[in-house]
């Protein structure tokens, strides 16, 4: 099996599940607004009745950004606001907070707060961070039937995909936990050591060469062995489907099986996928710049232009899911994949 | 499905067994961790020299009065960090007394332990941890000879270190020393001072690291005779020679240094005095060069064999013909001597061009640069000696990562060569009133860069992090984010700037060196001329610096600059921005238009009842008011602009005194909204936002508010996508 026959079949596929990636996106604006439109309120009743409004709508005022800030320094929600809402920066922002373990961090941090102190941090870090996990429990219930959907033969239908989303959420669910410890440690015990030490290392150097360079790298590391992660927890995903698995942790391995057995495929069909991905952000940040935004018609073409990225990017997700669980079952097919991590056998 | 449930419980148990081990593990986390270049000002003023009354009688001075005469000869061993050699200083008596005593500052001591005012006022520390006995500094007095035709007498018993700024015993950064008899008024003493300064790790802008040497405040420096700084002292004059302290920087007497310096042969060297006089190579491998100038009030070098100089020179007259417009006092030639860093020679251009700029403006507005030479120092990584000033030296600061939309080198190099100007010629207390230099000089680099630059761009680095003593990543230009410069609103100010009142000695701030030091002054600066107008400012600060350079003015010196040269009664400006920590913030409280009612009711004339429809109204429809509001303390004139929904305009003048100010119409139109301060001449307003309200119609909507919420709606949409896993 090829990549590109697994990637082209796949996309085939996600062609004929055009309302499930709507009803992704439809999930992911929903919790969206739910941040969104309190900021906007607030904003609202903030510049409607200045003179600022005017001017805030053709140039950027970091100066009245502070003023607003400040006024309102006990809403998180504002605080949170920075320059990376803008242009592509979104993109260059999230991308290092993942790769720093930002918001597994984060989470880690509120759930052990919360269990070993019972104490549940408040403001705006909560609420992202509280939406953040219900997110993370949207998207297995959203995993669950798209793998779901994508292993069958016939065209799915949009209650199987609700139904199998059901079905599924409770395994995925418990992966997503899975996911969530084997991040942690990933971030706290290896890329935080790294962070730390980087400046240490770098200390005595003559260049900022050296240490940019020992930031590329450690950037490039990160980015693969995340990668990889995220690829075996794909596969774990997959093999629960499939393979009709119960247990998420020996879903866990039996993926980590799968990806290391297949990995130069596997990952040449993840990297193709995530170029996909390179390719939308690309060509967003490119239609987003040619768009001047200070007039009412132009930030209509902006807004739909990012939920159009949105879809797309909705669309690449169902992609993944599409082309892995394609792959899965086109080597599960063509040979017995090793099943060397047996479920435990329990008495029913 | 027993089975299923029975492994979905283990699993969440496993998983929760997991995590206890992983916390226990890693540890709990705190809680709370958690161009063409040029584009001319078309507002800067373009008078010819002399062409109008106030600038004939303008004369810069020649030379300075020369107090102080340093020759010196010291060696370098890089080995050791060792600076050894001795120095005599000639100094003329012009206290109008005779002197005995004479207190030297030894700044290097701040650095000899963790015992020091400079150690105690960082924290008991020196912001280096884990220093080597071999990282601190200090400086040794080996012997003071007061020299005489006649011989030379030994004075190094009367040498004794004094405290006086906190009384701490264990100081050293002060000593003094007592001549064998009087120095009489008018005379000269010469004295001859033998020292060793070893240099430190650099912990403030001084040290050694690797082989990069920044030499500066290493010898024995005379304090300066001078009279009390502030209005009301008590006159009379006496030392000033303060200890170091963490924030303050430094004052000294104007004259002449002579300073010869030996060096390993392979090393470069740049200096106060740009090019050496003379170059002697020695057997033993070093080089001894000597440098020479007049008219400064300090010495600093610096010495690497990895400097890379360039030498350009400065031409006034080479301009490219769209910057000769402004081109209104010619200027002489300078040469610009640049020493960089090997890693950043994709930025020799920036530093020569932020130079020239520099040396452009800083001539045509305030008086020419009268030195030959300016060297700018491009420092070593992790030396802490960037962004600092020297009389005709000075350092900047960069990374090669800088896109052309940051500003860096510009900002920096603009700013530390503008403090030629403001610390080197006109000599204010660093110590005492450092608004006189930095605040004056944030002032003139912020109309520097907006006169000579297109507006730089906010510039965020990603995947990158501190190290090699600086920030590194991928730089982020935001393209729609000009960077601010000195605007209303600031943050620093709003949070801050009731700690302080501005005008206190440097080291007495609750934290707030930087902000009144640098941001509120210049802010004021920006306020004073916006109320003076751009002409008058400038020649406020033309005449200032005339009539200063080479001295050591103090605020009232530039108060009454401002009051006899705008002949205009400034006091209450002062009083309420340099003398106070109160803060401004007009604003528009409400605008209310009501319409007039239609007579109704009884009415009389002499008595007579009249007929409510025989009653004259006055015309008009609408009853209009505007409450203009002062939230903050500190009180100015302010203009309130008011608009009607027909266009017509009125402008208002308010004294700002009371808490509150109506200004009621009667009109034909409603009032459609009112700015206070629509010029923005009251830079130092803390919240700009609330000075307008505009009548809004109910269904109004903010399409500014929904640009950005849309942006925030997209960042919160991909932040979902990129977090789930």
């Amino acid at each position: 099996m090829t990549i590109i026959s697994s990637f082209k079949q796949g996309l085939r596929q996600v062609s004929h599940t055009k309302r499930m990636v709507l009803f992704a996106w439809f999930v992911n604006v929903l919790f969206a607004l739910v941040l969104a439109l309190p900021f906007l309120n607030t904003l609202d009743g903030y510049l409607r009745g200045t003179v600022m409004d005017e001017r805030l709508l053709h140039q950027v005022d970091p100066a009245w950004g502070e003023t607003f800030r400040m006024d309102f320094e006990k809403s998180e929600l504002v605080r949170g606001v920075d320059n990376t809402i803008f242009g592509y920066a979104p993109f260059f922002s999230h991308l290092e907070m993942t790769l720093n373990g930002a918001f597994v961090k984060s989470i880690g941090d509120f759930l052990s707060g919360l269990i070993f102190r019972l104490q549940i941090a408040s403001g705006y870090t909560s609420i992202i961070i509280l939406l953040g996990l219900l997110y993370v429990g949207a998207t297995s219930f959203l995993a669950g039937g798209f793998i779901s959907i994508y292993s069958k033969d016939h065209r799915p239908t949009f209650t199987e995909f609700v139904a199998d989303g059901g079905k599924y959420f409770g395994k995925f669910f418990r992966l997503a936990l899975v996911a969530l410890l084997v991040y942690y440690l990933f971030f706290t015990l290896l890329v935080d050591w790294v962070n730390r030490g980087i400046p240490r290392w770098t200390e005595g150097a003559p260049s900022e060469e050296t240490a940019f360079l020992y930031y590329m790298v450690k950037g490039i590391v990160v980015l693969f062995l995340l990668s990889v992660i995220t690829m075996i927890f794909d596969y774990a995903r997959i093999r629960i489907v499939v393979d009709v698995r119960t247990s998420a942790v020996f879903a866990f391995f039996a993926g980590a099986r799968f990806t290391l057995v297949y990995f130069l495929r596997a990952y040449g069909l993840y990297v193709l996928l995530c170029a996909v991905g390179v390719v939308l952000i690309v060509l967003y940040a490119l239609l987003e710049a040619q768009v001047p935004q200070d007039s009412y018609w132009p930030l209509v073409i902006v807004f739909l232009l990012q939920q159009v990225y949105m879809i797309a990017r909705m669309w690449l997700k169902a992609g993944f899911y599409a082309c892995q669980t394609h792959f899965y079952r086109e080597e599960a097919k063509s040979e017995l994949i090793p099943q060397s991590v047996p479920e435990p056998s329990i008495a029913s | 499905m027993m089975k299923k449930t029975v492994i979905a419980i283990l699993e969440y148990g496993f998983i929760l067994a997991a995590m206890i081990l992983i916390v226990a593990f890693v540890g709990l986390p705190p809680a709370d961790q958690n161009a063409k270049q040029q584009r001319l000002n078309p507002s800067i003023p373009k008078w010819e020299q002399g062409t109008e009354p106030w600038d004939k009688d303008l004369k810069l001075p020649k030379q300075s009065d020369r107090i102080v005469h340093y020759t010196m000869d010291v060696k370098l061993d890089t080995k050791s960090n060792i600076i050894s050699g001795w120095e005599i200083l000639e100094w003329k008596n012009t206290t109008g007394q005779p002197q005995q005593e004479f207190p030297f500052h030894l700044y290097h001591n701040a650095w000899k332990n963790n015992r020091s005012t400079f150690a105690k006022e960082s924290g008991w520390q020196l912001s280096r941890p884990d220093l080597r006995q071999e990282d601190y500094g200090y400086t040794d007095v080996k012997s003071v000879k007061v020299l005489e035709a006649k011989g030379e007498t030994d004075i190094t018993k009367s040498f004794r270190y004094i405290q006086p700024d906190d009384g701490n015993p264990d100081d050293q950064t002060v000593f003094q020393i007592r001549s064998p008899k009087p120095v009489a008024s008018g005379q000269s003493v010469k004295f001859k001072i033998e020292f060793e300064t070893k240099q430190p790790l650099p912990i403030s802008r001084t040290g050694a690291i690797r082989n990069y040497h920044f030499v500066a405040q290493w010898f024995p420096k005379i304090g300066v005779w001078w009279k009390p700084a502030r209005p009301g002292g008590s006159g009379g004059g006496a030392w000033n020679c303060h200890q170091f302290h963490t924030t303050t920087e430094f004052f000294a007497d104007y004259g002449v240094y002579d300073v010869k310096i030996t060096v390993p042969s392979s090393y470069v060297i740049g200096a106060t005095g740009g090019i050496p006089r003379s170059i002697e190579n020695n057997r033993d491998t070093t080089t001894t060069y000597n440098f020479y100038q007049e008219d400064v009030h300090d010495f600093a070098w610096v010495t690497s064999p990895d400097l890379v100089p360039t030498v350009r020179k400065f031409v006034h007259d080479n301009m490219e013909p769209d910057e000769r417009p402004d081109r209104h006092h010619p200027l002489r030639e300078v040469t610009v001597i640049v020493l960089t860093q090997p890693q950043h020679d994709t930025m020799i251009d920036r530093y020569f061009d932020a130079t020239f700029k520099a040396l452009r403006y800083y001539g045509e507005w305030y008086g020419q640069y009268p030195y030959e030479t300016v060297t700018v120092v491009d420092p070593a990584n992790d030396s802490r000696s960037g962004g600092m000033e020297y009389p005709t030296l000075f350092t900047g600061g960069t990374t090669r990562y800088s896109p052309k939309e940051q500003s860096s080198p510009e900002g920096v190099t603009v700013h530390e060569f503008g403090h030629q100007f403001w610390y080197g010629l006109v000599g204010n207390n660093e110590f005492e009133e450092a608004w006189l230099d930095e605040g004056f000089n944030t002032y003139s680099t912020d109309r520097v860069m907006k006169t000579a630059w297109k507006p730089f761009k906010a510039v965020q680095y990603f995947f990158g992090g501190g190290g090699a003593g600086t920030v590194v990543g991928i730089p982020y230009v935001f393209h729609e984010i000009d960077l601010p410069g000195l605007s209303p609103g600031n943050g620093e100010i709003r949070r801050m700037g009731k700690n302080d009142v501005m005008a206190r000695k440097g080291w007495e701030y609750n934290q707030t060196y930087g902000l009144n030091s640098y941001t509120k002054p210049a802010l004021s600066l920006i306020m004073l001329e916006r109320y003076l107008g751009e002409e008058m400012m400038y020649r406020v600060m033309r005449t200032y610096h005339h009539r200063y350079r080479f001295k050591h003015p103090t605020s009232q010196d530039f108060i009454n600059t401002v009051n006899e040269v705008s002949k205009k009664d400034m006091n209450w400006f002062f009083e309420n921005t340099w003398f106070s920590s109160n803060q401004f913030d007009y604003g528009i409280d409400r605008i209310e238009n009501r319409r007039i009612p239609k007579p109704a009711g009884v009415f009389s004339e002499n008595g007579k009842p009249m007929d409510s429809t025989q009653i004259q109204s006055a015309g008009k429809e609408y009853e209009c008011e505007v409450v203009v509001k002062r939230e903050g303390e500190a009180i100015a004139p302010v203009d309130v602009l008011i608009e009607f929904k027909n266009g017509e305009r009125r402008r208002e003048q308010w004294d700002g005194r009371y808490r509150w100010k109506k200004f009621v119409y009667q009109s034909d139109s409603p009032i459609s909204s009112a700015i206070v301060d629509p010029e923005v001449k009251l830079v130092l307003d803390i919240n700009y936002n609330n000075n307008s309200k505009v009548v809004r119609e109910e269904e109004y909507r903010s399409l500014a508010a929904r640009k950005y919420a849309s942006k925030w709606t997209f960042w919160i949409q991909n932040f979902f996508e990129f977090a789930s896993f």
